[in-house]
């Protein structure tokens, strides 16, 4: 078969003009893997552009599995290396035995491949139907296509990226070749038509694949734990009063569970190691289990031993290590046109956990800088800039912050009643600074890309009718 | 792992060749047949949820009983067959054979089902429906026109060079036809589609034309004013093969565009580009669909389609003609359709063809002289899918007896008294054609029935033995239990043809005879041996015009009116009507019924997407969530046909039994109706 040589890869080819969303790809698909998901039908999924068929957009349909990338984000993301490539046909498979169901792989897919299976708490992905095409086969999906839409084909390795409808530019070498459009998909329609302007109406509605319903225990982690960290620092460093051994332990160990409350298969948390090498969640769980042991064994030691120095050095490199590695998970999370170079939001813990430091430290100076820059980071946020979706929190957060920063400016005394006060209101602001940059982190997904491609061609075709007209006419 | 070629039975354009593969008595996997020109990629999403459907657990796998309770119980053959001979010998003696209807649908197609009448008439008769829900307005003018029902091989589409696409939404209904519109279009054919609706289908389109419902008769018209106006017509061959040219042109004299927009609603530039179109790009290729043969003007209107192939000259060359009915391998019958639907000329005193099935309802109960006392219904699901489902379903339940074979319990099952599982497509062999390809196919026996299933040849048997059939009859009329006898029967079938099963091992068959391009030799079997735009029997047999005139449907949406809109039913390709709808797999992709609604019209209503709205007329009423479709045409809503009674939306509770004007077909879409907030 042609599909396989050294040169070129076994690939999805699909042909969106003889698409006619006839839905047999996917029942092949849940035919051939009855196990996919008990709530879809298989792995492949249908994305129709203007399901409402809105006179001014074309109708036009995207057929999407798992691309196997060569680059895979899901295998190099998963923190339980649960992922694994098969050499024989370039499948990205998964081992749902060892997943955890953290979902961390559907963010990093910008074609949507992993799902999450609720009754099996687990993620779950098409395999390319790599025992077929070991055997020479094809996928069940392209081998029931009935138009010729999809089919499998073989793509060179030097082959440039796919683009198309619902399908950004990710520099992850997918094996999937899109067709060239070749005629042209203005909706030719002879009755005389007003063009409607309601645009909510007729967008195509994307899922979400983040919403803080699911993710609010990993807001609470990374807010508790730095601030957790800062206090311990601020303590080691300062000598300003640290929390007792008790409260560390008890703080961090109920962060540590928190963040485990999310996975599907929270038995499994304790494979989220497995993956150093390539994984920021590996990362960050074993910097915060590093964080909590040397933390707790300098608070253990005796006071002005060389141990409890050497433990709270150890504990600073694993806080540092920590807030590198919360950054990290996120910033590997790619987002649909975003413009470069990438702009911290104001509660990236680069930020949050150095603010909480000073505070508690009561450093007045470093504060203020701190707070102005994170303020003028949530005006841009709130003007709709990089992050976007900003407007709706940002006066709130910005209060808070603002108040918090107020102790250290009346140099209220670490520890007084005053300075306990204003570190309670600044916690607030945080986990609300948090709960709005992870609100904002839609990823790119297929459905957004062809909400954002409709919203498009929709301004441009209101545009040419407002010039034509003079006014853009509507109905509703 | 074996594999064996098969085919789908369903009343379906593309008839698909299947390859099956078949494992510990499970069908495993269904693959294309690339040997089949017409399909060669495969089936479509209902094909492969046979793996599904064959193995159901809600399939009839016994014989059931109603109990008093009105539920139904398990009950022994012995027992059912016993009760059943009891009540028609019963009837017969009281009222006469005649008392008992067969009702017969379109929901397995073969050569055995032959087998059901030859019993009836051993019984010693009964009453039979004449006329066929689906296409006869079309076939009768068809043949009115061309002599027969013919068009080419389905591959041959991609020779046009422009493409029409009349009332037919291929993209759902005729998938595989999709794949050879692409080579037409790849090779730079045009595409029109004439539709109400912005179907799949019409986003392929150069130009989508959105007549008013009812109302293509006039924009066929129009256009043909256009052509023979400006001269875009072929002299040389109408004058060589058309029968009526000088009264056509004088009818279509009357038909400027500005008449016709007013008509249909379709702009006259709109008019004149396609007639354009019609006159100058050639070969050109009618695809004619079932929508808009469902109204009662509605043979009058696919007359004036036909006649525009017939002044351009493009009939009889490849790339070009009527792509309605390709009945050529309908070789198994002298009679072929629509003839062979209508009511005999002369009656034979033992088969009562006398029940339209266009008025199943109301016919049912006006029948005196016996009047229906029981029916035995098979392969079909009337109560849903005739028009008039409340008229429908009390003529059923004003009868003393009723027996439904089915493979599911279906909403016509459920009103039975006896309901008798049926076989699958993979329990009995049997021998199909086809309406858009021109193969013969084996649909293959590749399991054994479940224990308690019988194929209706074996019901047959076992009841006419104890209906006192004499037991030579039988076996002169059906063929025996064994996979040899079966096999035998059908061969003796195709013996006549000079083909064996041996022929169907490996690839389907191109029916002996066939011709790639249909009237090639331009030859057409009507009265005057040319296209008949003037037909004689047009109005001898139907009381219609001799010309294709157009006048509006019986019923149609009067705005301001109380029905304001127009109800279309089409067809998903989710479905094959009302069967498949009921399997986990399609439910899946089909989900909920939904009545699409222009915007436009839901905000005159109040209705936002996703209301639940109430839509209803004087016949019926079904509450439905809106779905907006700006594609739709305003004026019109829609809901897909085949939904069953208990997913509330089985639509024809709103249509009335009225016949075409030719043909005797069902008028479903003559359906106005009126939609509120629930």
């Amino acid at each position: 078969m042609s599909t396989r040589s050294a040169a070129t890869r076994p690939a999805f080819v699909f042909d969106g003009e003889r698409c006619t969303a006839c839905e047999a790809c996917r029942v092949a698909c849940g035919i051939a893997n009855p196990d996919a998901s008990s709530a879809e039908l298989g792995w492949r999924r249908l994305i129709s552009a203007n399901p409402a068929r809105h006179p001014a957009l074309p109708t036009q349909h995207l057929s999407l599995a798992c691309n196997h990338c060569d680059v895979a984000a899901c295998l190099l993301a998963c923190p339980t290396a649960a992922y694994r490539r098969d050499e024989a046909t370039g499948a990205v498979l998964l081992d749902e035995g060892r997943c955890l169901g953290c979902r961390y792989c559907s963010w990093v897919c910008p074609f949507d491949a992993p799902r999450f299976a609720p009754r099996r708490g687990v993620m779950t992905k098409c395999t390319f139907c790599s025992p077929r095409l070991a055997e020479g086969g094809e996928p069940a999906c392209t081998a029931a296509c009935p138009t010729g839409a999809l089919a499998l084909g073989a793509k060179r390795r030097d082959e440039s990226e796919p683009l198309g409808p619902g399908i950004a530019a990710t520099g992850l070498g997918p094996a999937l070749l899109l067709a060239p459009r070749r005629r042209s998909l203005a909706s030719a329609r002879d009755t005389a038509e007003a063009i409607p302007r309601d645009f909510a109406l007729v967008a195509p509605k994307p899922t979400r694949k983040i919403t803080l319903a699911n993710e609010w225990p990993l807001v609470l982690f990374a807010v508790l734990l730095s601030t957790l960290a800062a206090w311990l620092l601020a303590g080691w460093w300062l000598a300003t009063p640290g929390p007792s051994a008790l409260l560390f332990a008890g703080v961090g160990a109920a962060s540590m569970a928190l963040s485990a409350l999310h996975l599907g298969r929270p038995e499994r948390a304790w494979r989220a190691l497995s993956n150093l090498r390539s994984a920021w969640l590996s990362r960050e769980i074993a910097a915060a289990t590093a964080l909590l042991a040397s933390g707790l064994w300098h608070l253990l030691a005796p006071p002005g031993s060389v141990t409890r120095q050497a433990a709270g050095a150890l504990a600073a490199l694993a806080a540092l290590a920590l807030v590198v590695a919360i950054d990290g998970a996120y910033r590997a999370v790619p987002r649909p046109h975003a413009p470069q170079p990438w702009r911290p939001h104001s509660a990236e813990a680069k930020l949050a956990a150095p603010f909480a430091f000073c505070l508690i430290a009561g450093l007045a100076l470093p504060a203020i800088a701190l707070a102005t820059l994170r303020a003028l980071l949530l005006a841009d946020a709130a003007r709709g800039g990089h992050w976007g979706l900003g407007s709706r929190w940002a006066g709130a957060r910005l209060a808070l912050l603002s108040v918090a920063c107020l102790p250290p400016l009346l140099a209220a005394p670490p520890g007084s009643a005053r300075h306990l006060t204003a570190l309670a209101v600044a916690l607030a602001g945080e986990l609300l600074d948090r709960a709005a940059f992870v609100a904002a982190l839609e990823p790119v997904s297929p459905t957004w890309e062809i909400a954002a491609q409709a919203a498009e061609a929709l301004a441009r075709a209101t545009n040419v009718a407002r010039d034509r007209t003079g006014t853009a006419a509507a109905y509703l | 792992m074996p594999t064996f070629l098969t085919a789908c039975p369903r009343n379906c354009y593309s008839t698909c060749s299947l390859r099956v593969t078949v494992e510990a008595g499970r069908v495993v996997e269904i693959e294309p047949v690339a040997a089949n020109r017409a399909t060669p990629e495969g089936p479509c999403l209902k094909g492969l949820a046979y793996l599904e459907r064959a193995h159901s657990p809600d399939r009839l796998r016994q014989p059931l009983a109603r109990t008093r309770q009105g539920s139904f119980a398990p009950i022994s053959w012995e027992e059912a067959l016993d009760r059943i001979a009891g009540e028609l010998v019963a009837l017969r003696e009281e009222l006469g054979p005649q008392s008992l209807l067969y009702y017969t649908g379109s929901g397995t197609k073969g050569l055995l089902n032959g087998v059901g009448l030859a019993f009836w008439r051993l019984f010693g008769g009964c009453t039979t429906t004449y006329g066929d829900l689906c296409w006869p307005a079309g076939l009768e003018a068809t043949r009115l026109t061309l002599g027969d029902n013919l068009h080419n091989a389905p591959w041959d589409l991609a020779n046009a060079r422009l493409v029409v696409v009349w009332g037919k939404n291929p993209a759902e209904t005729n998938v595989h036809q999709i794949a050879h519109l692409d080579r037409a279009l790849a090779n730079g054919a045009r595409l029109v589609v004439v539709d109400p609706r912005r179907t799949e289908t019409a986003e392929r389109a150069d130009r989508l034309l959105q007549p008013r419902p009812g109302s293509d008769g006039a924009l066929a018209l129009a256009l043909g004013h256009v052509l023979v106006r400006d001269r875009l017509i072929d002299s040389a061959f109408i004058a060589a093969h058309v029968h009526g040219f000088e009264p056509y042109s004088r009818l279509v004299a009357e038909w400027p565009p500005s008449r016709a927009a007013e008509v249909t609603g379709v702009p006259v530039a709109a008019i004149e580009t396609m007639a354009l179109e019609l006159g100058t790009l050639a070969p050109m290729t009618i695809v004619a669909g079932f929508g808009m043969q469902r109204y009662t003007n509605s043979g009058q209107t696919m007359r004036a389609l036909l006649a525009l192939l017939a002044i351009t000259g493009q009939i009889g060359k490849s790339g070009a003609g009527w792509m309605y009915a390709n009945l050529q391998t309908a070789v198994f019958s002298p009679v072929k359709d629509p003839l062979d639907f209508y009511p005999p000329a002369e009656p034979d005193g033992v088969v009562r063809v006398a029940v339209s099935t266009a008025r199943l309802g109301r016919d049912m109960a006006r029948l005196a002289d016996p009047p229906l006392a029981a029916a035995w219904v098979e392969r079909g699901n009337p109560i849903p899918q005739n028009p008039e489902t409340g008229a429908v379903l009390a003529a059923f339940r004003r009868l003393r007896f009723r027996v439904v074979v089915d493979e599911f319990l279906t909403d016509t099952a459920r009103e039975a008294d006896i309901v008798l599982p049926a076989k699958n497509l993979f329990e009995q062999s049997d021998i199909i054609g086809a309406y858009w390809h021109p193969y013969l196919q084996l649909v293959r026996k590749l399991l054994a029935p479940p224990p308690e299933v019988r194929p209706e040849t074996e019901i047959y048997r076992a009841l006419g033995r104890r209906l006192g059939v004499p037991g030579t009859a039988l076996a002169a009329t059906i063929p025996g239990p064994s996979d040899e006898e079966v096999e035998a029967w059908l061969g003796s079938r195709l013996a006549p043809l000079g083909l064996t099963l041996e022929n169907f091992a490996a690839a389907p068959v191109l029916v002996p005879g066939f011709r790639e391009v249909a009237f090639s030799d331009l030859h057409f079997p009507t009265p005057s041996g040319k296209i008949e735009l003037a037909s004689a029997e047009a109005r001898t047999r139907w009381g219609v015009d001799e010309l294709p005139t157009f006048r509006e449907p019986e019923e149609r949406p009067e705005p301001g009116g109380r029905f304001p809109l127009a109800l279309l039913t089409p067809n998903t390709k989710n479905r094959i009507h009302s069967q498949f709808g009921n399997l986990a797999t399609i439910r899946r992709v089909a989900g909920e019924p939904f009545v699409a609604v222009h915007p436009r019209d839901a905000a005159a209503r109040g209705l936002a997407e996703g209301d639940r709205a109430r839509l209803w007329n004087e016949r019926g009423e079904l509450v439905l969530p809106v779905r907006f479709d700006w594609g739709l045409l305003p004026g019109c809503v829609a809901v897909t046909n085949g939904f069953w009674l208990g997913e509330g939306a089985a639509v024809n509770l709103l249509s009335q039994g009225r016949e075409t004007d030719l043909g005797h077909g069902a008028a479903f879409h003559d359906n106005a109706v009126q939609l509120a907030r629930a």
